[in-house]
C-alpha cells in the first residue's frame, strides 16, 4: 500500500462527518502511538475500510471493520482522515 | 515440557511463587504490577538463560526439528492417542488468554467447574481467577487472565496479561478465539505468536462459525499458525474435553513447538536486525559487569526490539531498571533513528506497519486455509441497534428498562420476601415460648433473628437485581448502555465507558471498583471511582426498601426509583466538579466494541447471580451476624440497677394490686403493664453503651432530623449498609417496641415522619459504601484517595441531609 496513493485523487474528511451507511477508507490516524496501537488492536489500521454503521452527528458513532462493530467517541472520530469508497471501488 | 517433580531448585521457587498467587490471588498480582518489572530481585522472577527445560530462552529461528513439528501439529487435530502416564503427579500451568467477548470465562468455568462470572461487555474479568483440574495424573491449574485485545500494555488488563506470560511463563497458554470473528481475533494470537508461547488456539463459539458458512482447514491453519486448534461451543459446553486431551497430549509427547515467524516487511526487518544486534552486544557486555536475572533481558530479544519499534513505555521502562544509562541512550538513540527512518521511507510509523503485518499476516492465513469462504451476518444485530441506540429513543429505551428491573424486584420480589419475614417471625415467636426468660435468649431473638433476619428477608429481590444485571452484561446491552450515555457522559468530562462500572455499582461497589481498571486515563478512572458511590449498592437496597415502604407505601417502587436518580445526578454533579478541582485534563479517547447480541444462556445468569448472591448471603452469615452481637452486646451491657428497676416493678405489682380488687379490668391492667415494660426497655436503652454512644452523637444528627437511633444505624453502617437495617432491628426489638419485620416497619413509622424516613435514605445513599468498598477503593486509587473518599462522601451525606431537612421542615 503506497500512502501517496492513499492520500491523492480524493477529497479527506474527518470520520466525524462521514454519513452513514458509506464505505470509508481510513488514511491516516492523527493521534499519539497511544492511541494508534489501542486502535489498530481493536481491528483499525490505517488503509483499512470501514463502514459507517450509525452516526448520531453529535454524539459517538458506530463503525464495522473486520466484521465487528466498534463504538467511536466523537473525539475520536475527529482525529481518524478518511476518504469515501464507492462501492466497487475497492 | 516442564516435569514438575524435577528437582530444580528455580523450578521450585517459581512454584512457591504461584501457589501463593493462587492464595493470595489478586492482592499479589497488582503489588507485583506496581513495581512494573522492578521486582526483579524476587526469587521468583529469576529464571536461568541456561536452563534446558526454560523453552523461552532467546529464539533458535531456525529449528532443525521444524519437519517434526509439523506431524506433531497435525496429530493436534485429529489423533486421540493420549498416553497413559504412570509418572508422579504433574503440575501443569494453564493461562487462559483471549479477547473480551470470545468467551473465555465460559471456557474457564466449562473446565474447572468454578462459578465465576461470564459477561457479554468488555473488562468482566478483572481480576486473576484460577481453579484446578485433576485429570489423569496431572494437576491442570487454569489461570484466568483479564480479556484484552493486545499485549501493548496500554491497560491494567492488557499489562496484567503481558506480566503473567513474561513473568509466570505459564506451560501452556490457552488462546480463547471468538470463531466467528477470527480476522480480529487473531490478533491478540499474532502478539502471542511473536512471544513464542507454547500455544492451543481454542476456536470457540465454533457453532456460529458453522452458521455463517465458514469452512476452514484446520490442519493447514494450524500449521500455519504453529498451534494446535480446537474446536469449541462454550455456551454448551461442547469440546471442553478436546482441550484438556489436547493439553495433555502435548505435554506427554514431547511436544516441540514449531516456530512461525511473522514477516513485517523488510523497513521493519532490517531496523529489528539492527536493534536486536545492539540489544544483545549491549547486553553481553555488561552481563560481566552486573549479573542480572531480569526476565525481560532473558526473553527473546527480537520480541523486545519489535516493542521497541512499536514504541512500548513498558518495555522501555523495564530496560531503563537493567541497562547503565549510556547503555539506554544508545538503545534509544538508535530505536528513534530506526523510527524516523522508516516514517521517512514507507511513510507510517511502524506500529502502523506492524499492525498492518499482523493482520496481513492473519489475512494470508485465514484465506490460504478457508474451504468455503462464510458470510458475518451481523444485520440483526445492526437493526436492533438502529432502535436502542437510537438518539431520539435510546435514552428513553435505557431509562424505560431500568424502571421496569425496578418495578421486577419490587412487584415479584415482594412475595418471597414476605414468605421470608412470615418465616423469620414465626421462629421467633417460636424461640419466645420455647426458651425462658434469658440473656441468651435475647441474643437470639433481639440480636441473631432481629439483626442477621432483617438482612436476609432482603434476598429475593437482591437476587433478581442481580439476574436483571447479569442479563444487561450477557445479552451485550452493558456496552449499549455505554454507547447511549457517552454523550451525556461526554458533557461532565468522562465517556460512556465509564458508565459501565457505575452500572455494575448498583449491584455492588466492590467489582463496579475493579472494573473501573479498564479506563486507562489515570484521571478518568478517578473520577469514576470516587463517584461510584453515588450508585446505589445492593447494600442500600433494604434501607430503602425498609423505609420507602414503611413511609410511601404505594409510591415505594418510584421513591426508590427517584433515590437512585438522586444517586445519578449526584455522580453527575461531582464528575465534573472533580473534573474542574481536582482532576483537570483532557478524557481518553471512547474506543469500544459492541459485541452481537447474544441471547443470554439461562446457566450463565444462574451462576453470576448466584455467585453475587452467595456473597450476599455469607456476609449476613459472617459480618452482620458478629456485627449483630455487637450491636447487640452494646444495646444490652451495662444493665440497668435495680434502682432504677424498683418503680417500675413496683407499679407493676400497685397495678396488679388494683386488677385484684376489682378496679381496673384484664384488659386495662395488659395495656398499662405493656406500656410501663416499655417504659423500662426504654430506660435500659438509654443506659446501655450503645444508648450512650448514641446519645453522645445525637447532638451531631439532631440538624438532619436524626435522633440517637438512626444516628447510631448510620455509624453501624460504615460497617457495610446491610448493618443499618439490622441494626434499626435490634434497636426496635430490644426496645420492646418491635418484633419482627412488620412490626419494625410500624415502629418506624410512628418513630418518624416520611420527611426523616426519605432524608435518611437521601444520608445513607451518599457516603461511602462499606468498610470492604473502601479496602478495594484504597488498592485502586492510593490511601490518600481514599482519605479523601472518606471526609467528602461523610461531608456531603451530612450537609446534603441538613439541607433537605431544614428545608423540608417548612412543608410538614
Amino acid at each position: 500500500m503506497d500512502p501517496e496513493t492513499l492520500k491523492t485523487d480524493k477529497k479527506i474528511i474527518l470520520l466525524a462527518h462521514a454519513s452513514q451507511g458509506k464505505k470509508y477508507r481510513v488514511v491516516n490516524i492523527a493521534g499519539g502511538h497511544c492511541l494508534i496501537s489501542r486502535l489498530n488492536a481493536m481491528g483499525i489500521v490505517i488503509g483499512d475500510v470501514i463502514k459507517v454503521i450509525y452516526q448520531t452527528w453529535g454524539g459517538p458513532m458506530t463503525i464495522a471493520v473486520k466484521g465487528v462493530r466498534i463504538a467511536l467517541g466523537r473525539g475520536i472520530a475527529h482525529k481518524i482522515e478518511v476518504t469515501e469508497v464507492k462501492e466497487g471501488d475497492q | 515440557m516442564k516435569f514438575k517433580t524435577s528437582s530444580n531448585s528455580k523450578d521450585k521457587t517459581k512454584r512457591s511463587f504461584k501457589k501463593k498467587i493462587v492464595r493470595k490471588g489478586i492482592n499479589e498480582i497488582i503489588s507485583c504490577l506496581g513495581c512494573q518489572g522492578s521486582c526483579m530481585q524476587c526469587p521468583a522472577f529469576t529464571n536461568n538463560p541456561n536452563n534446558p527445560n526454560n523453552r523461552n530462552n532467546p529464539v533458535n529461528p531456525d529449528n532443525p526439528n521444524n519437519s517434526n513439528n509439523l506431524d506433531n501439529a497435525n496429530n493436534a487435530i485429529n489423533a486421540n492417542n493420549i498416553k497413559k502416564i504412570s509418572n508422579p503427579v504433574r503440575e501443569l500451568d494453564i493461562a487462559l488468554v483471549g479477547s473480551p467477548n470470545s468467551g473465555k470465562t465460559t471456557i474457564f468455568n466449562n473446565i474447572t467447574g468454578a462459578k465465576q462470572h461470564v459477561g457479554n461487555y468488555p473488562g468482566v474479568t478483572v481480576e486473576i481467577k484460577t481453579g484446578t483440574r485433576k485429570y489423569n495424573g496431572y494437576k491442570l491449574n487454569f489461570i484466568d487472565l483479564p480479556g484484552t485485545y493486545s499485549l501493548t500494555a496500554f491497560s491494567e488488563e492488557e499489562r496484567i496479561t503481558r506480566n503473567f506470560i513474561l513473568k509466570e511463563k505459564p506451560d501452556i497458554v490457552l488462546n480463547i478465539i471468538d470463531a466467528s470473528n477470527l480476522e480480529r481475533n487473531l490478533y491478540l494470537t499474532t502478539q502471542l505468536i511473536e512471544l513464542n508461547c507454547q500455544m492451543i488456539l481454542v476456536f470457540n463459539m465454533a457453532d456460529l462459525m458453522e452458521k455463517s458458512g465458514l469452512h476452514l482447514d484446520l490442519e493447514l491453519l494450524s500449521n500455519l499458525l504453529g498451534a494446535s486448534i480446537v474446536l469449541t461451543v462454550g455456551s454448551k459446553n461442547l469440546g471442553t474435553q478436546n482441550i484438556i486431551d489436547e493439553i495433555i497430549k502435548i505435554n506427554a509427547n514431547s511436544y516441540i513447538k514449531k516456530n512461525i515467524k511473522i514477516n513485517y516487511g523488510d523497513e521493519i526487518e532490517n531496523e529489528l536486525i539492527k536493534i536486536t544486534k545492539l540489544l544483545s552486544s549491549i547486553i553481553n557486555s555488561q552481563n560481566k559487569a552486573v549479573s542480572f536475572n531480569n526476565y525481560i533481558i532473558n526473553y527473546n530479544l527480537e520480541w523486545v526490539s519489535l516493542k521497541l519499534l512499536e514504541q512500548d513505555n513498558l518495555i522501555l521502562k523495564e530496560l531503563s531498571e537493567v541497562l547503565s544509562l549510556s547503555n539506554l541512550n544508545k538503545l534509544t538513540n538508535l530505536v528513534d533513528g530506526s523510527i524516523n527512518h522508516i516514517k521517512k521511507i514507507t511513510g507510517y510509523y511502524p506500529n502502523t506497519l506492524i499492525a498492518e503485518a499482523r493482520y496481513g499476516f492473519i489475512k494470508g492465513a485465514l484465506k490460504e486455509s478457508a474451504i468455503v469462504k462464510g458470510k458475518n451476518d451481523v444485520l440483526l444485530s445492526d437493526k436492533i441497534d438502529q432502535v436502542l441506540l437510537n438518539k431520539v429513543f435510546g435514552l428513553p429505551i435505557f431509562a424505560v428498562i431500568m424502571w421496569l428491573i425496578f418495578q421486577l424486584v419490587f412487584k415479584i420480589g415482594d412475595y418471597p420476601t414476605r414468605w421470608l419475614q412470615l418465616g423469620f417471625n414465626k421462629l421467633s415467636e417460636l424461640l419466645s415460648v420455647l426458651m425462658p426468660d434469658s440473656l441468651l435468649k435475647s441474643l437470639l431473638i433481639d440480636g441473631v433473628i432481629g439483626g442477621v433476619g432483617g438482612v436476609l428477608v432482603f434476598t429475593p429481590k437482591i437476587m433478581i437485581l442481580f439476574i436483571c444485571i447479569a442479563f444487561l452484561e450477557d445479552s451485550g446491552y452493558m456496552a449499549r448502555a455505554a454507547f447511549i450515555m457517552d454523550r451525556i457522559m461526554h458533557k461532565i468530562g468522562l465517556h460512556g465507558k465509564s458508565f459501565i462500572p457505575m452500572l455494575i455499582g448498583f449491584g455492588c461497589t466492590v467489582p463496579a471498583y475493579m472494573c473501573s481498571r479498564t479506563l486507562e486515563n489515570k484521571n478518568d478512572r478517578l473520577i469514576t471511582l470516587h463517584i461510584n458511590t453515588f450508585m446505589s449498592c445492593g447494600g442500600r437496597l433494604p434501607i430503602y426498601i425498609l423505609f420507602a415502604g414503611t413511609f410511601f407505601t404505594n409510591n415505594a417502587g418510584n421513591v426508590i426509583f427517584a433515590i437512585y436518580l438522586i444517586g445519578i445526578l449526584m455522580a453527575v454533579v461531582f464528575a465534573k466538579v472533580l473534573r474542574a478541582t481536582r482532576f483537570k485534563g483532557e478524557s481518553e479517547p471512547f474506543v469500544m466494541e459492541l459485541p452481537v447480541y447474544r441471547m443470554p444462556t439461562l446457566r450463565g445468569i444462574l451462576i453470576h447471580m448466584w455467585e453475587r448472591t452467595w456473597h450476599y448471603i455469607k456476609k449476613a452469615g459472617t459480618v452482620i451476624l458478629s456485627i449483630s452481637i455487637i450491636i447487640w452486646i452494646l444495646f444490652t451491657f451495662p444493665r440497668i440497677n435495680n434502682e432504677i428497676v424498683k418503680p417500675y416493678n413496683d407499679q407493676i405489682v400497685l397495678l396488679e394490686q388494683k386488677f385484684s380488687q376489682g378496679l381496673i379490668s384484664n384488659s386495662e391492667l395488659d395495656l398499662n403493664i405493656k406500656k410501663i415494660k416499655q417504659e423500662m426497655s426504654l430506660k435500659q436503652l438509654d443506659y446501655s453503651s450503645a444508648g450512650r454512644i448514641g446519645h453522645f452523637i445525637e447532638p451531631l444528627f439532631k440538624p438532619l432530623g436524626f435522633d440517637w437511633r438512626l444516628a447510631l444505624a448510620s455509624i453501624a453502617g460504615i460497617a457495610g449498609k446491610e448493618v443499618v437495617v439490622s441494626t434499626l432491628g435490634t434497636t426496635f426489638s430490644i426496645s420492646g417496641a418491635s418484633n419482627g419485620y412488620e412490626s419494625l416497619r410500624s415502629s418506624l413509622k410512628d418513630a418518624y415522619n416520611p420527611l426523616i424516613g426519605f432524608n435518611f435514605m437521601l444520608f445513607c445513599l451518599l457516603y461511602f459504601p462499606c468498610i470492604a468498598g473502601l479496602a478495594v477503593f484504597q488498592r485502586e486509587a492510593g490511601t490518600k484517595e481514599m482519605i479523601f473518599q472518606i471526609f467528602f462522601t461523610i461531608t456531603l451525606a451530612w450537609v446534603v441531609s441538613l439541607i433537605v431537612y431544614q428545608i423540608g421542615k417548612f412543608f410538614i
